[in-house]
């Protein structure tokens, strides 16, 4: 019980890190960054090759992996989302698409198909309550690290200047604007702050699973019905989606079945958006107009 | 009649067509093209004039293509009884998810229609018994001999024959498109997607709107379907997955929705992209991204719009 | 004016589309015959496909050092025109691509198996040979009588192969866990295993492609405490899997009877270690096992110096012999044009045909009546890193 308990909160920990980079651009960008699954991707490549070509250990790697990430979204930001503002948020979600395909495709013609981990051998033991619990040192690593990433997104949208002008412009961009926000700079921060949690979140699994070119596609997917779920525009929302999500995966699958997952946890989701159609925390949101 | 020689030019083409290709490749693309058309015509009276994007056409796309082929293999039913009645199915299962997914709205609703997507692809996975899950369904039959007044009997086991098949059904499903827009239903359908309250104030209802506009694309999807299905002679999860859905949705945003045209456009521009891009295998997929990336930046609107406004420069002159 | 230009580009992209499709480069050279190849190379499918492709260019060197082969009264040398295909959709349409614009009526092939029975319909219709040397689904050929598989048939011979061997390990209950989509291995596990008396399956579980956690599923059955796990899939989901059926403490424990077609050369040494101590089935050839016979391991060092010392697996063989068969079936029939002859020819290939042949095939004709031949299947154990072959038959 209570394995199957922290396998799922363990999942959980990881799409909610997915979910709150998605929520944070979305809310503040009306931007759908599906191209989020591709930095997935090149954050545990690049955690890699911190790990295995450079010689740097874990932490190391996963920070190198958040800057390197941050850089890359900004520059994503620039040329595929700029000069979309004005555009449909479904022009939005092709440019994203666009960028999704070409990320993961990127990673393919520069490192090839092969399934690759990233080495940790100071975490290769495992943490064992005899008949209750066995879990891999690398699976508590997330744990913490996404908590610390929680924290740390809370404090500097609270107290950072960026991070009120942020809040401002996700309230309303045009009051915003007038107020002499810079919505330029405000949009490459977003940007930076997504990219490298979805990065961090990706150095993550590439080291407690494996990681290959294409694993970003499913993973923002399912990030995106979390962060329906739990409300758009809702951080909180995002990361208790993501856990609940993780946590019914776990359940779903020990005891009940495998190969109708999608059919239950999906379901439920349906069921939950009946009752509450703008999520769990989520606010009554309509296409903007 | 002069207004119309464009269309009728472009209808003669397309008899003319299979003269040209015969039983080979381009035929093979062109039955394609045509039966993808309709999948993007019926998305985009979704999508363009009714502003409801939904990522689960490819799930209607599959319910039909197998219903059909099983109703025409397992009851023996003939192929027009088989494809009406699956696009009949597909549209009730359409009414069915159209209630709980109408309370929500905007991206909300979008995530539910790929909720019902995966769940869709599932069950087509594992529904062994009844679609032979990842093997596929095949043996699926094609329609049977027609006897027409002069041409006589046709035989549809040819690409030859099916094209004229499909051609003659797109042909048909615009017409009626076309008709579904000009008509006060459709002018209802695009005040909803502009302004739903004021449509409210006006006296519509835009709960009846959005499930009648939802089933009716579904079921068209759902005759694509059957279409496909009984061309390939063969169906398959894959065929009818979520990426496919996705293929769609590219297919009328690049050619322009809430155009009539866009969308067979936009699915004639992506098949000739992925045509241009098979010659370079490897890198193929990344050009693909950076093109929509590049496309949609300059083209938000889809390709029509411009393309248009180049003509009447162009007459002009 | 941006937007114009762009504009323009895709409509020249348009255009353009249908230049390059003509027919291209290569002129049909006087003795030069073109043997149209799919293989999947990207995807989940191309540590298999790349194998397949490798092994029969190795084939075609071989064969054309020699001069070629001899039809009818001149000799032919062999080209092969490779076009990757993906799953079925795009598979069909490389397919009519191949038959119609580059106008080739040979085929060999080995993709997803799923797509065997989607370019059914198109094969019957055509006036075209294919020997598919891959994929696993039950009884492809049949009712096509212009396809043939020197890989073995993943449905009943399969399914026996399977059974005995579990039968000889003393097996009685049972637990899968198999890839989603993977009907092959469904029809196996819904099928066959219940209706083996003896057998008692505790329990049928199934992940999708690319998977990452398997522990919620390796939990349950550790709890049901069988004898035996049988797994499916790409071998790249399996190597985790393994992984982490030992930090949950799944295994050692159970007999594990892996069916991903994984070899030691396929993956990296630290990926090989996870296996050790548990069985792999999927696989008619030797050519990945710690001492092949000696046809297998001239292959092997051959296919290494060409190829490099990475990718190397079960699949190999099978592309080989593919090359081999197709080519003393022309070679009898004395013609590369008349379809029907090289069919039958096909049909009355022996083993003695043809010496170079890797696979165990069973005695007499290569190819029973559907166009199925039936190379031994092999049940490999995992020993440092290495494979040991500990049981084999034929399926029949």
């Amino acid at each position: 019980m209570i394995q199957v308990l922290v396998n799922g909160l363990v999942n959980g920990a990881i799409l909610a890190m997915m979910a709150i980079s998605l929520t944070v651009i979305y809310s503040i960008l009306r931007v759908p960054h599906f191209g989020l699954g591709g930095i997935f991707v090149w954050g545990a490549f690049t955690a890699y090759f911190a790990v295995t070509l450079w010689n740097l250990n874990f932490l190391t790697a996963v920070l190198i992996a958040a800057g390197c990430m941050a850089v890359m979204g900004v520059v994503i930001e620039k040329a595929a989302f700029k000069k979309l503002r004005t555009a449909t948020e479904d022009a939005m979600f092709v440019s994203a698409i666009g960028v999704l395909i070409t990320l993961e495709n990127g990673a393919l013609l520069l490192w090839g198909e092969q399934a690759r981990s990233i080495p940790v051998p100071q975490l290769d033991y495992i943490f064992s309550i005899p008949g209750v619990l066995r879990l891999p040192a690398m699976r508590i690593v997330i744990f913490a690290v996404v908590a610390l990433a929680i924290l740390g997104l809370h404090f500097y949208v609270k107290k950072a200047r960026m991070g009120k002008a942020m809040r401002a412009v996700a309230q309303n961009r045009v009051a915003a604007r007038l107020l002499g926000v810079p919505i330029d700079r405000v949009a490459s921060y977003t940007f930076a702050l997504g990219s490298a949690m979805a990065g961090v979140a990706g150095a993550l699994v590439g080291t407690a699973f494996t990681f290959t070119f294409d694993m970003g596609s499913m993973s923002i997917l399912k990030a995106f019905v979390v962060v329906v779920l739990g409300g758009l525009g809702s951080v909180g929302g995002a990361i208790v989606g993501g856990f609940l999500l993780g946590v019914v995966d776990s359940f779903t699958l020990t005891f009940l079945t495998s190969e109708y997952k999608n059919l239950v946890s999906f379901s439920l989701l349906i069921l939950v958006l009946v009752f509450r159609p703008s999520g769990i925390f989520g606010q009554r949101l309509g296409r903007p107009q | 009649m002069k207004k119309y020689w464009k269309l009728i030019l472009f209808i003669a083409a397309g008899f003319l067509f299979p003269f040209i290709g015969r039983e080979g490749y381009w035929t093979h693309l062109a039955i394609t093209i045509l039966i993808f058309s309709i999948l993007a015509s019926s998305l985009n009276l979704l999508m363009g004039y009714s502003g409801l994007v939904s990522i689960a056409h490819g799930a209607f796309f599959g319910i039909g293509g197998y219903t059909s082929g099983v109703l025409m293999m397992r009851l023996g039913l003939s192929f027009p009884a088989a494809a009406l009645t699956a696009a009949a199915f597909t549209g009730l299962i359409a009414l069915g998810i159209g209630f709980p997914s109408f309370r929500t709205r905007g991206v909300y609703y979008v995530i539910v229609t790929i909720a019902f997507q995966l769940i869709a692809s599932e069950i087509f996975d594992g529904w062994y018994s009844l679609t032979g899950g990842g093997l596929g369904l095949r043996g699926i039959p094609k329609p049977g001999e027609l006897s027409l007044p002069i041409l006589g009997k046709i035989s549809f086991q040819s690409k030859f024959a099916y094209y004229y098949l499909a051609f003659i059904l797109t042909l048909l499903i615009h017409l009626g498109i076309f008709r579904l827009i000009r008509s006060p239903l459709g002018i209802g359908l695009m005040a909803m997607r502009d302004n739903e309250t004021k449509a409210l104030m006006m006296g519509l209802n835009p709960l009846r709107y959005k499930i009648f506009v939802f089933t009716l694309a579904s079921a068209l999807a759902g005759f694509a379907g059957s279409l496909y299905s009984h061309y390939l002679e063969f169906a398959h999860p894959d065929l009818f997955s979520f990426f496919v859905s996705v293929d769609i949705f590219l297919m009328v945003m690049l050619g322009g929705a809430g155009t009539f045209i866009g969308p067979p456009l936009g699915v004639f521009i992506l098949e000739m992209i992925r045509e241009f891009l098979h010659e370079f295998v490897a890198l193929r997929l990344f050009i693909y991204g950076v093109m929509l990336v590049v496309i949609i930046i300059f083209l938000p609107d889809g390709l029509l719009k411009p393309l248009i406004n180049i003509r009447k420069k162009i007459t002009r002159r | 004016m941006k937007k114009w230009g762009v504009l323009w580009l895709v409509l020249l992209l348009a255009m353009a589309g249908f230049g390059l499709v003509l027919p291209g480069n290569d002129a049909w050279a006087q003795k030069t015959l073109r043997i149209g190849e799919l293989a999947g190379l990207t995807g989940g499918i191309a540590p298999y496909g790349s194998q397949l492709h490798n092994a029969r260019l190795l084939a075609i060197e071989e064969i054309n050092s020699k001069g070629g082969i001899p039809v009818g009264s001149e000799k032919c040398k062999l080209q092969l025109v490779h076009m990757d295909a993906g799953p079925p959709a795009e598979a069909i349409k490389v397919f009519e691509r191949l038959l119609t614009v580059e106008k080739l009526n040979l085929i060999l092939d080995g993709a997803y198996s799923s797509v065997e029975y989607a370019l059914a319909p198109v094969l019957k219709a055509k006036q075209a040979i294919v020997i598919w040397s891959g994929g696993n689904d039950p009884g492809t050929t049949v009712g096509v009588p212009n396809a043939f598989r020197n890989h073995f048939d993943g449905g009943t011979p399969f399914a026996k192969v399977n059974e005995a061997f579990l039968k000889k390990m003393g097996i009685k209950k049972i637990s899968t866990y198999g890839q989603q989509g993977h009907s092959d291995f469904k029809r196996f596990v819904e099928e066959h295993l219940p209706k083996v008396p003896g057998f008692s399956v505790l329990s049928s579980d199934w992940f999708p492609f690319g998977e990452k956690d398997y522990f919620p599923v390796l939990t349950k059955i550790k709890n049901l405490k069988p004898d035996a796990v049988i797994t499916h899939g790409f071998f790249t989901d399996g190597v985790p899997l393994m992984k982490q059926a030992r930090e949950v403490g799944l295994f050692p424990g159970p007999l594990f009877l892996h069916q991903f077609a994984a070899a030691p050369l396929m993956m990296d040494e630290a990926s090989r270690k996870v296996w050790e101590g548990s069985y792999e089935v999927l696989v008619s050839s030797l050519a990945g096992a710690a001492e092949p016979p000696p046809k297998s391991k001239k292959f092997v060092d051959d296919y290494l110096k060409k190829f490099g010392d990475r990718g190397l697996g079960g699949w190999a063989e099978v592309g080989y012999d593919s090359v081999y068969i197709l080519a003393k079936a022309l070679e009898k029939a004395g013609t590369v044009e008349d379809i029907p002859k090289i069919i039958k020819a096909l049909h009355d290939l022996t083993i003695g045909d043809i010496p170079q042949l890797l696979q165990d095939y069973k005695p007499g004709k290569i190819f029973d009546a559907e166009g199925q031949a039936y190379p031994k299947i092999v049940v490999m154990e995992w020993k440092g890193g290495k494979q040991i072959p500990v049981f084999s038959d034929y399926g029949l």
